[in-house]
């Protein structure tokens, strides 16, 4: 399968996670898959401003816009949802694929997420191996498979 | 049975027909009376044959012997008197059977009779006639007048008296046929006509009269038992008439003609050459005759006319005695099922008076129920109450002819309680000279309106509960997904780890799992908090509020003390009401809140106090910590919602909070100015009821 040349498995993933066990299983998982950097934000707020470059990540050159972000459902201060809202309204991210990572099974948590534009919904398994082999495959395909469209709207920030 | 047959039945009227002793019977009764009364038909009928022979012999023997017109001489009178038994057989067959069987008998005795005396076949038909009119006569005045044969009253005999002589009369006509076809003289003429009236007057009299009043009733026995029913017949007032014309005719007629055939005598007695002093006698006879029959015409006729009036008013009487029985059992009735409908029922004429009310409606308004009982009406009305004038919509229906549909009305009960009546109204007329009422009917909709309200309140308070649990079942699934996942997470990380022989870096792996069961074990140990505090631990009681706070800060000193905080009481905080268990959970909840969230940069300081506002006791808890932002305010109750993120603690006190205020019936809320400003818990308890 050909790779996409534009964002490569070295391209960086967010991960927004308030559960600090939970952010360090997933960097375990991940950490031998790609060769870029994951960053971990703990809320939604932080995310945006990651995202945005604001406030102490300002560093545009230290905090590239990530290729995946992978965030839970339930965040401190902002939520997951309000959080993917921000993300898919602003034209300069809407084009980041989002993958929910949620202990949640809900039928309203999905539909809420799809309604909101998520790319995926993952719902974490309480078996650690198949935890581990779901979000390797998902940052296989979103990293290394999928093809955006051409126009991909060209972040101002770049 | 369906609702619309089950309607009351109407008590069938009770008025016995007036002794159905006289009436008459049918051929058909005879011959159809079924089953073991099969032989009385035939009896009856073997009798009526019986009889018809012997009228006919009778009238034959009677022929031969010449028993017809006999002189008779009493004291100064001389009369003559004919003997005819087939009259006397047809009367009681007349009366005992009917018309028709009496007229059968006496209309062939008289033809054969008159063809046996050799009279033209013609005048025989016509001549047969003549018994029968009497007979008809008799009839006609028995059934229109209905009288009966009880001769133990006056009116009864004056009454009997009179239709025999009249009967006599009609029944005497026949005699100018028989005098014609005979060729007799005019004196033979008037001895046969008076002796066919007077001797049929006085055999009705004296032969038929004692035996009507004897075996009348045993006769009406008999015919009751082997045929049944007794017919009443309709007396009307166009037979009644009739009677009377009739009546009224024949003896003017008879009263002429006996003054003319008098008259006839004499003038042959004066051409016959009879001397004077025998025609005086003669004339003065005939006077003597006259006024004798007038003085017992007029005396039968009052005696006649009295008994009628008497009978006819005591029928009547009686016939209004037992349909006012029936009026007051069906009035009675009527007002028993009025009195057990539950809904208000009363009606009132122009003047406010109470014309009638129910009980629902004296219960209701605490109306005496003994004038309910003992009279129709209320005047007795007390000037306050709300009955004692009418409405303004009762005045409204007397005035617009017509009441509008139902509306609800509020009244005030005995209880002094107000009451919603859905009411309706409608216009009666009283009848006659009554004038009009207004018919109001209310139907207490007080209580199921309040039941309905309650129930929509527990519908949605369902739907809350409900979406709370839904809510709650989530949350709890969720977060205690959560340590399951790092705890399975991080052995298998282990196991990896020992695989490959790295030990040095297994502790910080077993640290976060410690931290995770420990996480999951406090989060059951809330939840198992929360489900105790759904519900009070006791009875509520008084609550000396200042007490309650001392304990709590005291219970929490250790965590007080660690936390560097600063805990202020105000002094003096109003007593609540309550469940004492409950509220000592409440506010170390809210202390505790209050210092875990303290702000980082500023020493904690906690203020524990009482606001009286909107006359309610608002309790508050008061911190200068990290502060809420106002999206956040409602959030911070939910279970398992930290807004803080890296702090200390489950999520559920606040939780618990809500909870312990939502089972008392009271309130809590936060207010913030926002991040880093502090947070004011602020929450209220219903008041201690009075007399507790």
């Amino acid at each position: 399968m050909e790779r996409n040349e534009e964002a490569g498995l070295e391209a960086s993933i967010l991960l927004v996670e308030d559960n600090p066990d939970h952010a360090e299983l997933v960097s375990r998982c991940l950490e031998n898959e790609f060769d870029g950097h994951l960053f971990h934000v703990r809320d939604g707020e932080e995310a945006l401003e990651f995202l945005r470059h604001r406030g102490r990540y300002s560093d545009t050159a230290a905090r590239p816009r990530p290729a995946l972000i992978l965030m839970d459902l339930r965040l401190p201060k902002l939520d997951g949802l309000g959080l993917l809202r921000r993300i898919k309204t602003d034209e300069s991210l809407s084009a980041i694929p989002v993958v929910i990572l949620s202990t949640s099974t809900a039928d309203s948590d999905v539909d809420g997420a799809y309604a909101a534009q998520a790319n995926a919904y993952l719902a974490k398994p309480l078996n650690f191996s198949e935890f581990k082999q779901q979000l390797q495959a998902t940052a296989r395909f979103w990293l290394g498979c999928n093809r955006f469209p051409r126009e991909r709207p060209v972040s101002k920030d770049r | 049975m369906s609702m619309r047959t089950a309607m009351i039945k109407q008590p069938t009227a009770t008025i016995s027909p007036p002794k159905g002793e006289l009436s008459s019977l049918g051929l058909g009764e005879l011959l159809t009376a079924s089953g073991g009364h099969r032989w009385h038909g035939a009896i009856v009928l073997a009798t009526w044959v019986l009889a018809l022979l012997l009228s006919i012999a009778s009238g034959i023997w009677v022929e031969k012997s010449d028993l017809s017109a006999l002189p008779l001489q009493l004291g100064d009178f001389k009369f003559y008197i004919t003997v005819y038994p087939p009259l006397i057989i047809c009367t009681l067959l007349l009366f005992w059977m009917g018309f028709l069987w009496a007229f059968i008998p006496a209309y062939l005795a008289t033809l054969i009779i008159a063809v046996y005396s050799d009279m033209s076949i013609a005048w025989a038909l016509l001549f047969a006639f003549s018994d029968t009119v009497g007979l008809a006569f008799l009839a006609v005045a028995y059934r229109s007048t209905g009288s009966g044969f009880n001769f133990r009253r006056p009116g009864s005999i004056g009454f009997f008296l009179l239709a025999a002589f009249i009967a006599a009369l009609a029944g005497a006509t026949g005699s100018f046929i028989w005098s014609h076809t005979q060729g007799l003289s005019t004196v033979e003429t008037f001895a046969v006509w008076e002796g066919w009236w007077l001797g049929g007057f006085l055999q009705t009299v004296l032969i038929c009269g004692p035996l009507l009043f004897l075996l009348t009733p045993a006769v009406a026995r008999l015919k009751s038992r082997w045929f049944g029913r007794a017919v009443h017949h309709e007396r009307g007032a166009a037979l009644l008439s009739a009677t009377v014309i009739i009546a009224v005719s024949l003896v003017c007629a008879f009263l002429l003609g006996n003054a003319y055939l008098s008259r006839l005598r004499l003038q042959t007695q004066v051409a016959e050459g009879f001397s004077a002093g025998q025609v005086a006698d003669f004339a003065d006879a005939a006077l003597l005759n006259l006024s004798w029959v007038g003085a017992f015409l007029i005396f039968a006729c009052g005696l006649g006319f009295l008994g009628i009036t008497m009978r006819w008013n005591r029928e009547l009487a009686r016939e209004v005695r037992v349909r006012t029985r029936l009026l007051d059992q069906s009035r009675k009735r009527i007002v028993e099922i009025i009195n057990m409908v539950p809904h208000v029922i009363f009606a009132r004429d122009e003047r406010g008076e109470f014309i009638f009310a129910n009980r629902a409606t004296s219960r209701t308004f605490g109306l005496s129920a003994g004038e309910l009982a003992s009279s129709d009406r209320i005047r007795t009305l007390e000037a306050d109450s709300q009955l004692h004038r009418l409405s303004e919509k009762e005045r409204a229906v007397f005035r617009d002819l017509q009441a509008e549909g139902e509306t609800i009305e509020v009244f005030t009960d005995a209880a002094g309680e107000e009451r919603r009546l859905r009411v309706s109204r409608l216009l009666l007329d009283m009848g006659e000279n009554q004038g009009r009422a207004v018919l109001t009917v209310g139907v207490d909709v007080t209580d199921q309106e309040r039941v309905e309200r309650r129930l929509n309140e527990l519908v949605d308070e369902l739907a809350v509960k409900n979406r709370e649990l839904e809510r709650f079942t989530y949350t709890v699934s969720h977060d205690l997904k959560s340590p399951i996942i790092t705890i399975r997470g991080f052995v298998r990380e282990m196991e990896r780890q020992l695989e490959a022989g790295h030990v040095e870096d297994l502790s910080d792996d077993l640290a976060r799992i410690e931290k995770a069961s420990g996480r999951m074990q406090k989060l059951l140990d809330g939840l198992l908090v929360l489900s105790r505090s759904g519900k009070l631990s006791g009875p509520r009681q008084r609550i000396d509020m200042n007490q309650l706070v001392k304990e709590v800060v005291d219970i929490m000193q250790g965590q007080i003390s660690a936390s560097g905080a600063e805990v202020k009481v105000e002094e003096n905080l109003p007593e609540a009401y309550g469940d004492p268990v409950r509220l000592f959970e409440l506010v170390q909840n809210l202390l505790d809140n209050a210092i875990k969230f303290a702000h980082k940069e500023k020493p904690a300081t906690v203020m524990v106090g009482c606001q009286q506002l909107d006359a309610e006791n608002r309790y508050f808890v008061e911190d200068n910590g990290v502060g809420i932002a106002p999206d956040d305010r409602e959030r911070v109750f939910g279970l398992f919602e930290q807004l803080g993120g890296d702090l200390e603690g489950t999520g559920i006190g606040l939780s618990l909070a809500r909870q312990i205020l939502q089972v008392h019936g009271g309130r809590i809320w936060v207010e913030s100015s926002g991040d880093g400003e502090g947070a004011r818990f602020v929450f209220v308890l219903p008041p201690v009821p009075v007399g507790s």
